[in-house]
């Protein structure tokens, strides 16, 4: 390098150009304590890249000095909060309407954790208060009395598991015929046989004729098959409603029931054994359950 | 004068010996990903999209689905306790471009197959708040009344295929077919056909149906319940070995 000049006001060096003649620039060296913050930060680079997934051999990435991963941080959170809460879910697994209501603490357990799984995967169609959101929408209300595939805890378990038309083997389901569609009565029969249908909880539909209806219902349709004479239904046909409670699943208007007879009604609730723990059906049975609906 | 004297003096070498010195960082960590063996997880049941699916996936793209729902679901234990196993990059591998998206206004989507009844989400995007009453999502009413031109889809699957997803000459040929037999009747012949064809990768069943309750025709609303049906349902996680997968 060339010759360097000191300013004699600073004692500093310049840089050696100089504009107009003799403007000149200081050469200021960096303060201390910024160089060393440079090199500190270029060796914590380095050592950093050995903390945490960084260098590759050929189709290898190089194992880290403490053997972390972002993966392997979840699966330990998670295998910490299994282990804590194994005794307890263990317990529930086994456990019986009885021996929740004997022991306060599995109970609350239940309830805490089966809370989590309902809000998690259930409030979407059932609703946050597990009260269907809409009554007549298609999506049961879980806090009355009215079930269709059995209001006890074990059955609630097995709706839970297998789901109802949903395509598991276990699955729950049931046929209501679309006799509209497939002909099987025409559409002054179907008024008659609904104005019967909604004379079980004291309604009645103005040009109905209710005699005719009431033969349709017991003989051509044969309704009372699986809903019973009386409309209350039959104790060994689940999924088949009661008629006469005034609780109507798809909405219980004459146009609604004139509806369900012409189509028929398939609803679908998902199996859930392929997301959840059989703890966590259970769990979310007792959540259920104690919502004031079961049995 | 000073070394540097030559990038002081001439814009274009100084311009290009910026793009180079950039561009080490972008080489360091991108190159290495084409090459290491642990970038795509090795599972069973991963497959490319079926047309109808693939159809249901422009839906949501279009409709911008993306900036309210995300479908990534990150490598926390809050997220895999709600949404279910994180999600892996194999299951983005035939997405051009994956929806990871960035925002939640509403949940996160990448495992919401199978988890609601095609009832609901035809109720859901027809009105999101006859069902869900604090929903903010707009109605999407409009898709069960949009019908799909089945017959453009073997261009969408070859345009894909020049990308790099392995649809078979079959699959490309047949895909106006396929579309419309997967919204169909699952009992036949070209219900058949289209689970023979994409029985090849080894994944499930596909789900085949009227997903919109209206078997007459197939809606855009058809294709995008067909693609939420399946969200995150393609990896067999009973075979899937986490242990081995750790980064």
């Amino acid at each position: 390098m060339e010759h360097k000049e000191i300013d004699h006001i600073t004692g500093t060096e310049t840089t050696g150009h100089a504009w107009d003649g003799d403007l000149k620039e200081l050469n200021t060296p960096l303060p201390g304590w910024w160089v060393w913050i440079f090199w500190i930060t270029i060796v914590w680079g380095i050592a950093y890249s050995f903390v945490y997934p960084h260098w590759v051999i050929g189709t290898k990435v190089l194992p880290t000095v403490f053997d972390w991963s972002s993966r392997g941080d979840v699966h330990k959170a998670l295998d910490a909060a299994k282990t804590t809460m194994a005794p307890q879910f263990a317990k529930l697994e086994k456990a019986s309407l009885a021996d929740l209501r004997s022991d306060a603490a599995l109970s609350k357990f239940a309830d805490k954790a089966g809370e989590a799984v309902y809000g998690d995967n259930c409030v979407a169609c059932h609703g946050t208060g597990a009260n269907g959101v809409f009554s007549g929408s298609g999506y049961p209300n879980l806090t009355d009395n009215d079930w269709l595939y059995g209001g006890k805890l074990e059955d609630i378990v097995e709706t839970v598991r297998v789901g109802i038309r949903s395509g598991h083997e276990d699955e729950r389901t049931n046929t209501m015929a679309a006799y509209g569609d497939d002909k099987t009565l025409n559409a002054d029969q179907i008024k008659n046989v609904a104005g019967y249908v909604l004379s079980f909880s004291g309604n009645s539909l103005a040009g109905a004729d209710i005699a005719k209806g009431k033969q349709i219902y017991l003989e051509e349709a044969a309704c009372n098959a699986c809903h019973g004479d009386d409309g209350k239904g039959v104790s060994e046909i689940p999924g088949a409603p009661n008629l006469a409670d005034k609780i109507w699943l798809f909405g219980g208007s004459a146009e609604k029931i004139i509806t369900s007879i012409t189509h028929g009604r398939k609803g679908v609730m998902p199996a859930w054994d392929a997301r959840l723990t059989p703890a966590q059906i259970k769990a979310v049975a007792v959540y259920v359950h104690s919502r004031g609906g079961g049995k | 004068m000073a070394s540097h004297e030559i990038f002081e003096k001439n814009s274009i070498v100084l311009a290009i010996a910026i793009v180079l010195v950039v561009s080490i960082a972008g080489l360091v960590e991108i190159i290495p990903l084409y090459f290491i063996g642990s970038t795509i997880e090795k599972v069973d049941g991963m497959r490319p999209y079926t047309p109808l699916e693939l159809a249901g996936r422009d839906v949501y793209v279009r409709e911008g689905c993306y900036l309210c729902h995300s479908q990534m679901i990150r490598p926390f234990r809050d997220e895999v306790e709600r949404y279910g196993h994180y999600s892996l990059a194999t299951e983005s591998m035939y997405d051009h471009p994956f929806q990871w998206g960035s925002k939640r206004t509403g949940p996160d989507l990448a495992r919401v197959g199978n988890k609601y009844s095609d009832k609901w989400h035809q109720d859901h995007m027809n009105d999101p708040r006859s069902i869900v009453p604090e929903s903010v999502m707009p109605g999407y009413e409009f898709l069960g009344k949009t019908t799909i031109d089945a017959d453009r889809y073997n261009k969408h699957l070859r345009a894909l295929s020049i990308t790099g997803v392995p649809y078979s000459k079959g699959m490309i040929d047949n895909a106006g077919a396929d579309l419309k037999a997967q919204a169909g009747d699952p009992d036949s012949d070209a219900a058949e056909a289209l689970q023979a064809r994409y029985k090849s990768f080894g994944s499930k069943p596909l789900n085949v149906r009227d997903f919109d309750g209206d078997p007459k025709t197939v809606s855009e609303l058809d294709a995008l319940i067909a693609y939420m049906q399946m969200l995150g349902t393609l990896v067999d996680f009973k075979t899937y070995n986490a242990k081995a997968n750790l980064r």
